[in-house]
Protein backbone atom coordinates (compact mmCIF):
# COMPACT_ATOMS: atom_id res chain seq x y z
CA UNK A 1 0.00 0.00 0.00
CA UNK A 2 2.96 1.92 0.95
CA UNK A 3 4.15 1.99 -2.65
CA UNK A 4 0.78 4.07 -4.21
CA UNK A 5 2.59 6.77 -2.90
CA UNK A 6 5.69 6.33 -4.69
CA UNK A 7 4.84 6.07 -8.14
CA UNK A 8 7.21 7.53 -10.81
CA UNK A 9 5.99 10.14 -12.42
CA UNK A 10 6.43 8.55 -15.89
CA UNK A 11 3.19 6.22 -14.93
CA UNK A 12 1.44 9.31 -13.88
CA UNK A 13 2.19 10.61 -17.23
CA UNK A 14 1.90 7.54 -19.07
CA UNK A 15 -1.82 7.35 -17.14
CA UNK A 16 -3.06 10.45 -18.50
CA UNK A 17 -1.56 10.07 -21.76
CA UNK A 18 -4.05 6.91 -22.15
CA UNK A 19 -6.98 8.33 -20.58
CA UNK A 20 -6.64 11.46 -23.52
CA UNK A 21 -6.20 9.10 -26.25
CA UNK A 22 -8.72 7.11 -25.08
CA UNK A 23 -11.39 10.03 -24.43
CA UNK A 24 -10.03 11.59 -27.95
CA UNK A 25 -10.97 8.31 -30.06
CA UNK A 26 -13.90 7.91 -27.82
CA UNK A 27 -15.46 11.10 -26.85
CA UNK A 28 -18.38 11.24 -24.12
CA UNK A 29 -19.69 14.67 -24.51
CA UNK A 30 -21.04 15.14 -20.89
CA UNK A 31 -24.11 18.11 -20.89
CA UNK A 32 -23.22 21.45 -19.92
CA UNK A 33 -24.87 23.80 -17.68
CA UNK A 34 -24.45 27.40 -19.06
CA UNK A 35 -22.98 29.67 -16.16
CA UNK A 36 -24.71 33.63 -15.83
CA UNK A 37 -20.99 34.83 -17.18
CA UNK A 38 -21.26 33.01 -20.06
CA UNK A 39 -24.76 33.49 -20.66
CA UNK A 40 -23.83 37.69 -20.34
CA UNK A 41 -20.67 37.19 -22.82
CA UNK A 42 -23.02 36.38 -25.50
CA UNK A 43 -25.74 38.64 -24.60
CA UNK A 44 -23.54 41.69 -25.19
CA UNK A 45 -22.19 40.22 -28.49
CA UNK A 46 -26.23 39.82 -29.21
CA UNK A 47 -27.02 42.82 -28.41
CA UNK A 48 -24.64 45.04 -30.46
CA UNK A 49 -26.23 46.45 -34.09
CA UNK A 50 -25.89 44.89 -36.74
CA UNK A 51 -22.85 46.27 -38.76
CA UNK A 52 -20.44 46.92 -35.28
CA UNK A 53 -16.78 46.24 -35.65
CA UNK A 54 -15.07 44.10 -33.14
CA UNK A 55 -11.73 44.78 -32.62
CA UNK A 56 -10.17 41.57 -31.68
CA UNK A 57 -7.10 41.81 -29.51
CA UNK A 58 -4.93 39.07 -30.15
CA UNK A 59 -2.77 38.63 -27.52
CA UNK A 60 -1.58 35.25 -27.47
CA UNK A 61 0.91 32.79 -28.88
CA UNK A 62 0.87 30.03 -30.09
CA UNK A 63 1.07 27.86 -26.99
CA UNK A 64 -2.14 29.27 -25.93
CA UNK A 65 -4.02 28.15 -29.26
CA UNK A 66 -5.78 24.87 -27.79
CA UNK A 67 -7.11 27.28 -24.75
CA UNK A 68 -8.35 30.46 -26.68
CA UNK A 69 -8.39 29.78 -30.33
CA UNK A 70 -11.93 27.79 -29.41
CA UNK A 71 -13.17 31.34 -28.27
CA UNK A 72 -11.95 32.82 -31.46
CA UNK A 73 -14.30 30.87 -33.86
CA UNK A 74 -17.00 30.76 -31.52
CA UNK A 75 -16.86 34.93 -31.38
CA UNK A 76 -16.05 34.86 -35.45
CA UNK A 77 -19.25 32.20 -35.30
CA UNK A 78 -21.93 34.49 -33.13
CA UNK A 79 -20.44 37.93 -34.66
CA UNK A 80 -20.50 36.89 -38.80
CA UNK A 81 -24.05 35.16 -37.87
CA UNK A 82 -25.28 38.63 -36.51
CA UNK A 83 -23.61 40.40 -39.44
CA UNK A 84 -21.09 42.11 -37.39
CA UNK A 85 -17.89 42.62 -38.67
CA UNK A 86 -14.19 41.94 -37.20
CA UNK A 87 -10.84 43.68 -37.18
CA UNK A 88 -7.50 41.77 -35.36
CA UNK A 89 -4.92 43.67 -34.38
CA UNK A 90 -2.24 43.52 -31.69
CA UNK A 91 0.72 46.02 -30.73
CA UNK A 92 2.37 43.81 -28.51
CA UNK A 93 2.39 40.12 -29.17
CA UNK A 94 4.24 39.26 -32.78
CA UNK A 95 2.41 35.79 -33.55
CA UNK A 96 -1.12 36.53 -31.99
CA UNK A 97 -2.37 38.02 -35.26
CA UNK A 98 -1.47 35.34 -37.80
CA UNK A 99 -2.81 32.84 -35.55
CA UNK A 100 -5.83 34.71 -34.86
CA UNK A 101 -6.53 35.58 -38.34
CA UNK A 102 -6.00 32.13 -39.40
CA UNK A 103 -8.86 31.41 -37.77
CA UNK A 104 -11.10 33.93 -38.79
CA UNK A 105 -10.06 32.93 -42.04
CA UNK A 106 -11.29 29.33 -41.92
CA UNK A 107 -14.70 31.26 -39.99
CA UNK A 108 -15.32 33.30 -42.84
CA UNK A 109 -14.67 31.19 -45.41
CA UNK A 110 -17.41 29.06 -44.22
CA UNK A 111 -19.75 31.44 -43.01
CA UNK A 112 -19.36 33.25 -47.13
CA UNK A 113 -17.44 36.71 -45.45
CA UNK A 114 -15.40 38.57 -47.44
CA UNK A 115 -11.78 39.82 -46.71
CA UNK A 116 -11.89 43.49 -46.08
CA UNK A 117 -15.53 43.51 -45.56
CA UNK A 118 -16.61 41.60 -43.33
CA UNK A 119 -13.65 41.46 -41.59
CA UNK A 120 -9.20 42.39 -41.65
CA UNK A 121 -6.39 41.45 -39.84
CA UNK A 122 -4.26 44.67 -39.35
CA UNK A 123 -1.65 42.62 -37.59
CA UNK A 124 1.37 43.27 -35.44
CA UNK A 125 2.59 46.59 -35.60
CA UNK A 126 5.24 46.83 -33.08
CA UNK A 127 5.17 49.83 -30.11
CA UNK A 128 2.73 48.35 -27.70
CA UNK A 129 0.95 51.36 -25.85
CA UNK A 130 2.14 53.97 -27.99
CA UNK A 131 0.58 52.36 -31.23
CA UNK A 132 -2.73 51.24 -29.43
CA UNK A 133 -3.16 55.36 -28.18
CA UNK A 134 -2.11 56.74 -31.81
CA UNK A 135 -4.80 53.82 -32.92
CA UNK A 136 -7.23 55.56 -31.19
CA UNK A 137 -6.43 58.77 -33.23
CA UNK A 138 -5.90 57.10 -36.56
CA UNK A 139 -5.80 53.62 -37.16
CA UNK A 140 -4.04 53.65 -40.37
CA UNK A 141 -0.96 55.51 -39.31
CA UNK A 142 -0.73 52.62 -36.70
CA UNK A 143 -0.74 50.19 -38.67
CA UNK A 144 1.77 51.92 -41.22
CA UNK A 145 -0.77 51.80 -43.73
CA UNK A 146 -1.43 48.09 -44.58
CA UNK A 147 -2.91 45.37 -43.15
CA UNK A 148 -0.73 41.78 -42.10
CA UNK A 149 -0.42 40.99 -45.44
CA UNK A 150 1.27 44.41 -46.59
CA UNK A 151 -1.58 45.07 -48.60
CA UNK A 152 -2.55 49.04 -48.27
CA UNK A 153 -5.58 49.83 -46.00
CA UNK A 154 -7.25 52.43 -48.10
CA UNK A 155 -8.52 49.43 -50.64
CA UNK A 156 -10.48 47.88 -48.02
CA UNK A 157 -13.81 48.92 -47.52
CA UNK A 158 -14.50 47.98 -43.84
CA UNK A 159 -11.68 50.63 -43.04
CA UNK A 160 -14.08 53.43 -44.18
CA UNK A 161 -15.71 52.80 -41.03
CA UNK A 162 -13.19 52.11 -39.12
CA UNK A 163 -10.36 55.26 -39.48
CA UNK A 164 -9.62 55.30 -35.60
CA UNK A 165 -10.11 52.94 -32.27
CA UNK A 166 -12.53 55.11 -30.69
CA UNK A 167 -16.19 55.63 -29.47
CA UNK A 168 -17.69 56.23 -32.51
CA UNK A 169 -16.28 53.27 -34.35
CA UNK A 170 -15.78 50.67 -32.22
CA UNK A 171 -18.86 48.14 -30.91
CA UNK A 172 -16.64 46.65 -28.36
CA UNK A 173 -13.48 44.98 -27.82
CA UNK A 174 -12.98 41.33 -27.29
CA UNK A 175 -8.88 40.70 -26.12
CA UNK A 176 -7.36 37.15 -25.41
CA UNK A 177 -5.51 37.14 -22.68
CA UNK A 178 -2.94 34.69 -21.68
CA UNK A 179 -0.27 36.78 -19.95
CA UNK A 180 0.97 40.19 -19.80
CA UNK A 181 0.68 42.42 -21.72
CA UNK A 182 -3.17 41.55 -21.71
CA UNK A 183 -6.63 42.30 -21.07
CA UNK A 184 -6.06 44.51 -17.68
CA UNK A 185 -2.84 45.86 -17.79
CA UNK A 186 -3.15 46.36 -21.44
CA UNK A 187 -6.66 46.20 -23.19
CA UNK A 188 -8.29 47.93 -20.74
CA UNK A 189 -6.34 50.91 -19.47
CA UNK A 190 -5.10 51.88 -22.50
CA UNK A 191 -7.95 51.12 -24.61
CA UNK A 192 -11.44 50.21 -23.58
CA UNK A 193 -11.49 52.73 -20.39
CA UNK A 194 -10.23 55.75 -22.26
CA UNK A 195 -12.98 55.68 -25.02
CA UNK A 196 -15.72 53.89 -23.02
CA UNK A 197 -16.05 50.41 -25.36
CA UNK A 198 -17.40 47.14 -23.65
CA UNK A 199 -14.12 45.03 -23.32
CA UNK A 200 -14.99 41.00 -23.41
CA UNK A 201 -12.26 38.96 -22.38
CA UNK A 202 -10.88 35.35 -23.46
CA UNK A 203 -8.28 34.09 -20.98
CA UNK A 204 -6.95 31.22 -20.23
CA UNK A 205 -8.37 28.84 -17.26
CA UNK A 206 -5.36 29.94 -15.11
CA UNK A 207 -5.86 33.83 -15.17
CA UNK A 208 -9.66 33.25 -14.52
CA UNK A 209 -9.50 33.57 -10.90
CA UNK A 210 -6.92 36.39 -11.05
CA UNK A 211 -9.20 38.80 -13.64
CA UNK A 212 -12.50 37.91 -11.17
CA UNK A 213 -11.96 41.41 -9.72
CA UNK A 214 -12.09 43.09 -13.07
CA UNK A 215 -15.36 41.71 -14.01
CA UNK A 216 -17.08 42.11 -10.59
CA UNK A 217 -16.11 45.96 -10.94
CA UNK A 218 -17.71 45.80 -14.57
CA UNK A 219 -13.86 47.02 -15.70
CA UNK A 220 -14.79 43.67 -18.31
CA UNK A 221 -18.35 44.00 -19.55
CA UNK A 222 -17.73 40.34 -20.05
CA UNK A 223 -15.70 36.82 -19.67
CA UNK A 224 -15.61 33.57 -20.54
CA UNK A 225 -14.20 31.47 -17.81
CA UNK A 226 -11.27 29.79 -19.70
CA UNK A 227 -12.05 26.31 -21.73
CA UNK A 228 -15.12 25.69 -19.42
CA UNK A 229 -16.51 29.14 -20.72
CA UNK A 230 -15.60 28.62 -23.98
CA UNK A 231 -17.08 25.21 -24.15
CA UNK A 232 -20.50 26.13 -22.82
CA UNK A 233 -20.38 29.53 -25.21
CA UNK A 234 -19.78 27.09 -28.09
CA UNK A 235 -22.88 25.35 -26.21
CA UNK A 236 -24.73 28.46 -26.66
CA UNK A 237 -23.88 28.93 -30.58
CA UNK A 238 -25.28 25.14 -31.00
CA UNK A 239 -21.70 23.98 -32.11
CA UNK A 240 -19.32 21.39 -31.32
CA UNK A 241 -15.95 23.24 -31.69
CA UNK A 242 -12.34 22.72 -30.22
CA UNK A 243 -13.81 23.64 -26.47
CA UNK A 244 -16.19 21.31 -26.82
CA UNK A 245 -13.73 17.90 -27.90
CA UNK A 246 -11.33 19.47 -25.25
CA UNK A 247 -14.05 19.53 -22.35
CA UNK A 248 -14.06 15.74 -22.25
CA UNK A 249 -10.18 15.71 -21.91
CA UNK A 250 -10.78 18.26 -19.27
CA UNK A 251 -13.28 15.90 -17.27
CA UNK A 252 -10.27 13.30 -17.73
CA UNK A 253 -8.37 14.86 -16.37
CA UNK A 254 -9.92 16.07 -13.52
CA UNK A 255 -11.05 12.91 -12.43
CA UNK A 256 -7.68 11.44 -13.04
CA UNK A 257 -5.93 14.43 -10.98
CA UNK A 258 -8.58 13.34 -7.96
CA UNK A 259 -7.58 9.67 -8.07
CA UNK A 260 -4.31 10.27 -7.67
CA UNK A 261 -4.78 12.75 -4.50
CA UNK A 262 -6.47 9.48 -3.89
CA UNK A 263 -4.23 7.03 -4.25
CA UNK A 264 -0.72 9.54 -2.68
CA UNK A 265 -2.73 9.78 0.20
CA UNK A 266 -3.40 6.44 0.71
CA UNK A 267 0.12 5.90 -0.06
CA UNK A 268 0.81 8.08 2.59
CA UNK A 269 -1.27 7.15 5.24
CA UNK A 270 0.35 3.52 4.84
CA UNK A 271 3.89 5.19 5.35
CA UNK A 272 2.86 6.80 8.50
CA UNK A 273 1.25 3.76 10.23
CA UNK A 274 4.67 1.34 8.71
CA UNK A 275 6.50 4.07 10.31
CA UNK A 276 4.52 4.59 13.39
CA UNK A 277 5.22 0.49 13.99
CA UNK A 278 6.51 -0.11 17.41
CA UNK A 279 8.84 -3.40 16.20
CA UNK A 280 10.06 -0.99 13.21
CA UNK A 281 11.02 1.69 15.32
CA UNK A 282 13.59 -0.59 17.49
CA UNK A 283 14.67 -2.54 13.77
CA UNK A 284 15.93 0.98 13.00
CA UNK A 285 17.23 1.31 15.97
CA UNK B 1 25.54 65.10 -18.74
CA UNK B 2 25.29 61.58 -19.33
CA UNK B 3 23.10 61.27 -16.75
CA UNK B 4 21.02 64.32 -17.22
CA UNK B 5 20.80 64.52 -20.76
CA UNK B 6 18.53 61.23 -21.30
CA UNK B 7 16.80 62.41 -18.29
CA UNK B 8 15.43 65.46 -19.59
CA UNK B 9 14.13 63.71 -22.56
CA UNK B 10 12.30 61.36 -20.56
CA UNK B 11 10.73 63.44 -18.40
CA UNK B 12 10.25 65.95 -21.11
CA UNK B 13 8.33 63.15 -23.32
CA UNK B 14 6.20 61.98 -20.74
CA UNK B 15 5.19 65.70 -19.97
CA UNK B 16 3.64 65.89 -23.27
CA UNK B 17 2.15 62.77 -23.52
CA UNK B 18 0.54 63.08 -20.15
CA UNK B 19 -0.19 66.75 -20.34
CA UNK B 20 -1.77 65.90 -23.82
CA UNK B 21 -3.88 63.14 -22.00
CA UNK B 22 -5.66 66.39 -20.33
CA UNK B 23 -5.39 69.42 -22.29
CA UNK B 24 -7.15 68.97 -25.83
CA UNK B 25 -4.85 72.00 -27.09
CA UNK B 26 -1.78 70.52 -26.57
CA UNK B 27 -2.93 67.33 -28.01
CA UNK B 28 -4.06 69.10 -31.24
CA UNK B 29 0.19 70.42 -31.49
CA UNK B 30 1.26 66.51 -32.62
CA UNK B 31 3.59 65.86 -30.39
CA UNK B 32 2.05 63.84 -28.31
CA UNK B 33 1.51 61.52 -31.66
CA UNK B 34 4.62 61.95 -33.14
CA UNK B 35 6.31 60.54 -29.50
CA UNK B 36 3.85 57.66 -30.04
CA UNK B 37 5.36 57.34 -33.62
CA UNK B 38 8.92 57.30 -32.24
CA UNK B 39 8.21 54.63 -29.90
CA UNK B 40 7.14 52.28 -32.19
CA UNK B 41 10.07 53.04 -34.14
CA UNK B 42 12.03 52.17 -31.16
CA UNK B 43 10.51 49.25 -30.08
CA UNK B 44 11.19 47.90 -34.34
CA UNK B 45 14.58 48.77 -33.53
CA UNK B 46 14.83 46.29 -30.08
CA UNK B 47 13.65 43.79 -32.41
CA UNK B 48 16.79 44.31 -34.32
CA UNK B 49 19.21 44.46 -31.56
CA UNK B 50 17.53 41.44 -30.26
CA UNK B 51 18.25 39.73 -33.13
CA UNK B 52 21.93 41.19 -33.24
CA UNK B 53 22.56 39.77 -29.35
CA UNK B 54 20.83 36.00 -30.19
CA UNK B 55 23.17 35.91 -32.77
CA UNK B 56 26.34 37.34 -30.74
CA UNK B 57 25.09 34.57 -28.11
CA UNK B 58 24.77 31.42 -30.36
CA UNK B 59 27.72 32.61 -32.30
CA UNK B 60 29.40 32.34 -29.23
CA UNK B 61 28.41 28.71 -28.67
CA UNK B 62 29.20 27.52 -31.76
CA UNK B 63 32.73 29.02 -32.06
CA UNK B 64 34.16 28.08 -28.81
CA UNK B 65 32.47 25.22 -28.98
CA UNK B 66 30.38 24.83 -25.87
CA UNK B 67 28.31 22.20 -24.46
CA UNK B 68 25.20 22.05 -26.98
CA UNK B 69 26.97 24.14 -29.38
CA UNK B 70 24.80 21.91 -32.19
CA UNK B 71 21.35 23.64 -31.13
CA UNK B 72 22.74 27.16 -31.45
CA UNK B 73 23.58 26.20 -35.00
CA UNK B 74 19.90 25.14 -35.26
CA UNK B 75 18.85 27.89 -33.60
CA UNK B 76 20.72 30.46 -35.97
CA UNK B 77 19.59 28.38 -39.02
CA UNK B 78 15.84 28.37 -38.31
CA UNK B 79 16.12 31.91 -37.27
CA UNK B 80 17.85 33.43 -39.99
CA UNK B 81 16.22 31.14 -42.47
CA UNK B 82 12.77 32.47 -41.38
CA UNK B 83 13.66 35.54 -41.07
CA UNK B 84 14.87 35.22 -45.01
CA UNK B 85 11.76 33.83 -45.89
CA UNK B 86 9.66 36.27 -44.74
CA UNK B 87 11.65 39.18 -45.73
CA UNK B 88 11.68 37.73 -49.20
CA UNK B 89 8.16 36.58 -49.69
CA UNK B 90 6.46 38.53 -47.30
CA UNK B 91 4.85 37.32 -44.08
CA UNK B 92 1.32 36.95 -45.98
CA UNK B 93 3.26 34.20 -48.52
CA UNK B 94 1.22 30.45 -48.62
CA UNK B 95 5.30 29.15 -47.43
CA UNK B 96 5.95 31.12 -44.90
CA UNK B 97 2.04 30.56 -43.26
CA UNK B 98 2.92 27.08 -43.99
CA UNK B 99 6.01 26.80 -42.01
CA UNK B 100 4.33 28.91 -39.12
CA UNK B 101 1.61 27.30 -39.00
CA UNK B 102 2.53 23.31 -39.17
CA UNK B 103 5.84 24.30 -37.03
CA UNK B 104 5.53 27.23 -34.53
CA UNK B 105 1.82 26.66 -33.81
CA UNK B 106 2.09 22.84 -33.07
CA UNK B 107 5.20 23.05 -31.15
CA UNK B 108 4.26 26.02 -29.46
CA UNK B 109 0.91 24.09 -28.19
CA UNK B 110 3.16 20.80 -27.29
CA UNK B 111 5.33 23.02 -24.77
CA UNK B 112 2.23 24.12 -23.55
CA UNK B 113 0.50 20.61 -23.24
CA UNK B 114 3.20 19.20 -21.52
CA UNK B 115 2.19 21.75 -18.24
CA UNK B 116 -0.48 19.21 -18.04
CA UNK B 117 1.30 16.75 -17.34
CA UNK B 118 3.96 18.26 -14.92
CA UNK B 119 0.97 19.79 -13.15
CA UNK B 120 -0.44 16.36 -12.14
CA UNK B 121 2.80 14.90 -11.27
CA UNK B 122 2.55 17.67 -9.00
CA UNK B 123 -0.39 17.43 -7.62
CA UNK B 124 -0.26 13.20 -7.12
CA UNK B 125 3.45 14.31 -5.14
CA UNK B 126 2.38 17.40 -2.84
CA UNK B 127 -1.38 17.20 -2.11
CA UNK B 128 -0.96 15.05 1.04
CA UNK B 129 -3.23 15.91 3.93
CA UNK B 130 -0.76 16.97 6.16
CA UNK B 131 -2.47 19.33 8.44
CA UNK B 132 -5.73 20.72 8.31
CA UNK B 133 -4.51 24.11 6.44
CA UNK B 134 -3.23 21.60 3.46
CA UNK B 135 -6.44 19.50 3.83
CA UNK B 136 -8.45 23.27 2.91
CA UNK B 137 -6.25 24.12 0.23
CA UNK B 138 -6.42 20.71 -1.66
CA UNK B 139 -10.58 20.18 -1.19
CA UNK B 140 -10.67 23.78 -2.54
CA UNK B 141 -8.56 22.60 -5.33
CA UNK B 142 -10.95 19.56 -6.16
CA UNK B 143 -13.57 21.62 -5.80
CA UNK B 144 -12.77 24.01 -8.36
CA UNK B 145 -10.56 21.23 -10.61
CA UNK B 146 -14.04 19.10 -10.99
CA UNK B 147 -16.14 21.96 -11.12
CA UNK B 148 -14.50 23.65 -13.96
CA UNK B 149 -14.82 20.87 -16.12
CA UNK B 150 -18.43 19.40 -17.37
CA UNK B 151 -18.27 16.36 -14.88
CA UNK B 152 -19.22 18.43 -11.84
CA UNK B 153 -22.40 19.60 -12.76
CA UNK B 154 -22.87 15.57 -14.43
CA UNK B 155 -21.97 14.33 -10.58
CA UNK B 156 -23.56 17.00 -7.94
CA UNK B 157 -26.09 19.29 -9.65
CA UNK B 158 -24.75 23.00 -9.09
CA UNK B 159 -21.29 21.68 -8.49
CA UNK B 160 -19.99 24.70 -11.26
CA UNK B 161 -21.72 27.01 -8.99
CA UNK B 162 -19.87 26.08 -5.93
CA UNK B 163 -16.72 26.40 -8.47
CA UNK B 164 -17.68 29.40 -9.47
CA UNK B 165 -18.18 31.24 -5.85
CA UNK B 166 -14.91 30.19 -4.59
CA UNK B 167 -13.31 31.66 -7.86
CA UNK B 168 -15.15 35.07 -7.80
CA UNK B 169 -15.36 35.63 -3.99
CA UNK B 170 -12.76 34.26 -1.95
CA UNK B 171 -10.00 34.16 -4.15
CA UNK B 172 -11.21 37.36 -5.89
CA UNK B 173 -10.72 39.32 -2.90
CA UNK B 174 -7.18 38.15 -2.44
CA UNK B 175 -6.40 38.44 -5.53
CA UNK B 176 -7.56 42.28 -5.47
CA UNK B 177 -5.93 43.24 -2.38
CA UNK B 178 -2.66 41.56 -3.98
CA UNK B 179 -3.40 43.65 -6.89
CA UNK B 180 -3.79 46.87 -5.19
CA UNK B 181 -0.61 46.81 -3.71
CA UNK B 182 1.12 45.91 -7.02
CA UNK B 183 -0.76 49.04 -9.12
CA UNK B 184 0.04 51.18 -5.72
CA UNK B 185 3.74 49.97 -5.99
CA UNK B 186 3.69 50.62 -9.76
CA UNK B 187 2.37 53.68 -9.67
CA UNK B 188 4.69 55.24 -7.41
CA UNK B 189 8.04 53.33 -9.12
CA UNK B 190 5.86 55.35 -12.39
CA UNK B 191 5.55 58.77 -10.69
CA UNK B 192 9.69 58.10 -9.11
CA UNK B 193 10.25 57.56 -12.79
CA UNK B 194 8.51 60.92 -13.80
CA UNK B 195 10.03 63.37 -11.29
CA UNK B 196 13.72 61.59 -12.36
CA UNK B 197 13.89 60.30 -8.60
CA UNK B 198 14.86 57.30 -9.90
CA UNK B 199 17.25 56.44 -12.24
CA UNK B 200 18.53 52.70 -12.33
CA UNK B 201 17.48 52.15 -15.92
CA UNK B 202 19.39 55.00 -17.26
CA UNK B 203 23.08 54.18 -15.85
CA UNK B 204 22.63 50.45 -14.48
CA UNK B 205 23.16 51.23 -11.32
CA UNK B 206 21.65 49.74 -8.51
Amino acid sequence: MAKLGRMHARWVWLGMAVLLVWVALKPVTLPMRISPATQHFYDVIAGLPKGSIILVGASMGPGELSSVGPMVTAVAHQAFSRGLRLAVFDPNWDQGPTIVGNLIAQVAAQMGKKYGVDWINLGFKAGGAATLELAERNLSQAARGVDANGAPLSSFPIMKDLPALDHAHLGAVFALSVGSPGAPDFWLPYLTQRINVPLLVGPIDSYVPNYEPFVASGQFAAMLDGSRGAAQYESLLHYQGGATQAADGQTMAALYAVLLIVLGNLGYFAERRLRARPGRREARA
Amino acid sequence: MRKEGPLIVMVGAALVVVIAHYITAINRTGFSTSFDNWVSVTMAVAVGLGLVGMTQVHMGNVVKRRAGFGYSILFLIVMYGFALLGLITGTGAPAFNWLFQNLDVPLGSTVFALLAFQTLSAIYRTFRFRSFEVAVFILAGVAVLVGSAPIGDFLIPHWSSLSSWLLSVPVSSGFRAVALGVYLGSFGVALRILLGLERGHLTGAR
